[in-house]
């Protein structure tokens, strides 16, 4: 999963139109991300293409998307797999200093 | 009771008001078919407001709590009823469906004519009165199928002149240039033009490298000259002179048939809509964005990924068009020389090989810049 999808898909425990994702992104990672306009569009449409979210509310105005219940558990797994990544590094690096 | 409306697809809103017509009189909506075949059951009389939405997935949840209920579902649509009037649906979907029915329907009508004038081709040799019955009957049915579709085309087209026009101007499908970008004007622009606070810039086939453009509209931003409009057609550009070197992000941007949430994420985000195509299925805009000294520079893609799937669209949409319309035009200049060399209408053959020629060189030059530009995107990733 790419730092876009993941990112993406942390945002939409609740839901967010594109341009919220963006803010929300940029503010957790203190400006470190910047989402741009393309990329969000082209990963929102095929994340809701492959199910990882769909539509929560469809105006005249934005179109507002949630997470779905294989986004979440995908998101999970991916979760537990940067921790054990983190957690390898930790043990490799601790293990180095000792 | 039970109403057909078969042209429903293209003209939704009409449709929409048909139904709510129906609910004021006790008519409810309880089914739906594809093909407009539409089920009503007696209800109590009630005002509402009815939306038959063209995506997968059903009523979102969110719609649900501004009071939409779903009527009828089925896997490519839904009908959802409000009593709240104000409440409203996005019509993207329907901008879509007119663009592809547009297409197909002109692509037929392209098969529909390529037929009669083949036949028309194959007949021009007969005398008339030994033409058979029933190649002339084909003939006759093939013009009043295209002429049938061409009324057809003019439908669709009105029918989607019922959209209301803030979709439209959402998603740009209105005009090419969105005309709040027009701050001077002619006589401003002439004067400026005049004493040099504004210059213009022709480049022909520009659009094939959105790379290189970046770079050129960045060296005369250098130049303190600002990006400020297109003509119509998209081939000029103009810019007006600044104190000191602007800092502006150009960008060419395709996505074939966006939706509004496109336009409005692009815009929340303090892009300009510049230019957007009025081919719907070619679908391409230019954006821009001013950033002060103090500030990075602004990125349409933040990631690669996004930016080589944009360049893979870019090179199968226009790559295999022009790649299709180069074969043509050899071909045409082969059979040309062929059949001048045979001695048959020798000046117009080599009139038509000299046009061909030049079509040769332009559609293999714009293929050239195409797979050039998708080349340098894919080497960009690979780093």
């Amino acid at each position: 999963m790419t730092e876009t999808a993941l990112y993406i898909l942390l945002s939409l425990g609740e839901p967010r139109h594109g341009y919220g994702i963006s803010k929300y992104v940029a503010e957790l990672t203190d400006d470190r991300i910047k989402l741009g306009s393309g990329t969000i569009y082209g990963t929102l449409t095929k994340m809701q293409k492959d199910g990882l979210i769909d539509i929560y509310d469809n105006t005249d105005k934005r179109t507002v998307y949630e997470r779905t219940d294989i986004g979440s558990e995908i998101l999970d797994r991916e979760v537990h797999r940067i921790e054990s990544v983190y957690d390898n590094i930790r043990h490799v690096r601790t293990g180095a200093s000792s | 009771m039970k109403r057909f409306y078969p042209f429903w697809i293209i003209d939704p809103v009409g449709t929409e008001k048909k139904i709510d017509d129906l609910s004021e009189k006790g008519y409810r909506l309880s089914d739906m078919n594809f093909f407009g075949l539409m089920s009503f059951e007696e209800a109590a009389p009630q005002k509402k407001k009815h939306c038959i939405v063209l995506e997968k997935g059903g009523l979102p949840r969110g719609a649900q709590l501004r009071g939409w209920e779903c009527l009828c579902q089925k896997k490519l649509f839904y009908v959802a009823a409000n009593e709240d009037a104000s409440e409203t649906m996005s019509y993207a979907s329907y901008i879509k469906i007119h663009s592809y029915a547009k297409v197909a329907i002109f692509t037929v009508i392209c098969f529909y004519i390529g037929m009669c004038a083949g036949m028309l081709g194959a007949l021009s040799d007969m005398d008339v009165a030994v033409i058979p019955p029933e190649k002339a009957a084909e003939l006759v049915r093939n013009i009043i199928c295209a002429l049938a579709l061409i009324v057809l085309t003019v439908v669709v087209h009105m029918c989607g002149k019922k959209i209301p026009k803030e979709d439209l101007r959402l998603s740009g499908a209105l005009k090419t240039i969105p005309a709040e970008n027009f701050v001077y004007s002619a006589e401003e622009e002439k004067q400026m033009l005049k004493d040099g606070r504004m210059m213009k810039k022709m480049r022909p086939g520009w659009f094939y490298e959105p790379d290189r453009a970046a770079e050129y509209v960045n060296r005369q931003n250098e130049q303190g000259w600002r990006f400020y409009r297109f003509d119509a057609a998209g081939v000029t550009f103009y810019f007006v002179k600044e104190d000191a070197p602007v800092r502006q992000t150009f960008v060419v941007d395709f996505q074939g048939l966006a939706s509004d949430e496109y336009y409005v994420t692009a815009k929340d985000d303090g892009w300009k809509l510049e230019f957007t195509s009025i081919s719907r299925t070619m679908g391409y805009s230019i954006w821009t964005k001013l950033y002060g000294e103090d500030e990075q520079k602004p990125e349409f893609y933040s990631d690669i990924q996004s930016e080589y799937a944009r360049a893979k669209k870019f090179l199968i949409v226009f790559g295999l068009s022009f790649l299709l319309l180069l074969l043509v035009s050899v071909s045409m200049v082969g059979i040309a020389v062929k059949i001048g060399s045979q001695g048959d209408n020798v000046a117009f053959m080599i009139y038509l090989s000299v046009i061909y020629v030049i079509l040769v060189i332009e559609y293999g030059l714009f293929l050239s810049k195409i797979i050039g530009y998708f080349v340098r995107v894919k080497n960009k990733m690979k780093k």
